[in-house]
């Protein structure tokens, strides 16, 4: 089980054992961003689950101004 | 209306440089258009010098604070003259100043929706630094039928989109995930960061206003200042999203 998740900016890595974007987030340190997630163009929500192969892009987004 | 007739000869060399570029009906349209600008720093420094400059005719602009020290290294609008003036009111006679015929509303308030319901714009532009303050602006937009040019910034970072009702997700639904979020205090901003993603946004409203080329609509563009990079991540407007969405 494991998912590709890119960060942009950052680039590429594999994350085992996860079943769900909530569960990536805690497992990659993004818990209680502000984030996008997306997998094939899709915005997915923290209760998505995930599957083995996936590839995901997390964009935790700015607030400043 | 007066500028309903054309434009005058100081309008034509005042805008000489661009009306090969959108020529007179664009121009017209600029200066037919009403944006609300929400925040007056580093983002909305940029946002609205520039919209002022093209000549779009109207500006609201929107914020609570005064001008402090620390805004100066960024906020391009103010400078130490005006430490502890309200920024919706310097930001008005600089504005005028730059274009003599814009018609410009200071509003020196909390961005809330009992104040923003009452103004009609085209154009809402998100320059704002937090994310409840940008949530009950995206709520306005929605509620308006309007678009909502939404950016933001921290350190060498930032991006763009653009929100139209019935097209794109709102902003709620798009930066779904509330949680405690973790900002340095004070906010740390490299200077010319807000200034890249603030003219950015300018660009995407008068690409609106004027109607030419594409939008940020259903696309995320994320600046990399430090690793130089523009990237554009596309979504899909998905019907499920605009469940979450204010109406």
């Amino acid at each position: 089980m494991a998912v590709k998740v890119r960060v942009p900016g950052e680039g590429e890595r594999m994350v085992e054992g996860v079943s769900s974007v909530r569960e990536l987030l805690a497992k990659i340190g993004f818990s209680g961003e502000e984030v996008v997630v997306l997998k094939n163009g899709l915005i997915l929500t923290e209760e998505d689950p995930l599957e083995d192969g996936d590839e995901v892009v997390v964009y935790v987004v700015k607030s400043g101004g | 209306m007066a500028e309903e007739a054309g434009l005058s000869d100081f309008e034509k060399e005042l805008y000489s440089r661009q009306l090969g570029l959108i020529g007179t009906e664009g121009q017209l349209k600029l200066k037919r258009a009403r944006v609300l600008v929400a925040g007056l720093g580093g983002l909305g420094s940029a946002v609205a010098i520039y919209l002022a400059a093209m000549g779009v005719g109207s500006l609201v602009l929107v914020d609570r604070e005064v001008v402090e020290l620390s805004n100066l290294q960024r906020q391009v609008l103010y400078n130490l003259e005006d430490l502890g003036k309200p920024k919706p009111l310097v930001a008005a006679e600089k504005l005028r100043r730059i274009n003599p015929h814009l018609r410009v509303e200071a509003l020196h308030t909390e961005v809330s929706e009992e104040a923003l319901l009452k103004i009609d714009a085209d154009v809402y532009v998100d320059a704002l630094d937090n994310w409840p303050a940008r949530f009950t602006l995206d709520k306005v937009a929605w509620a308006k039928g309007k678009p909502l040019v939404h950016g933001g910034v921290r350190g060498f970072y930032g991006q763009v989109t653009v929100i139209v009702p019935g097209v794109t997700p709102c902003l709620r639904a798009l930066f779904q995930f509330t949680g405690e979020t973790r900002e340095e205090t004070p906010l740390q901003v490299f200077p010319t960061t807000p200034g890249i993603i603030g003219l950015i946004e300018a660009l995407e409203t008068a690409k609106i206003i004027l109607g030419v080329g594409s939008t940020l609509t259903n696309k995320l563009l994320i600046f990399n200042g430090l690793q130089p990079s523009f990237e554009i991540i596309e979504f899909k407007p998905d019907p499920k999203m605009l469940e979450k969405c204010w109406s």
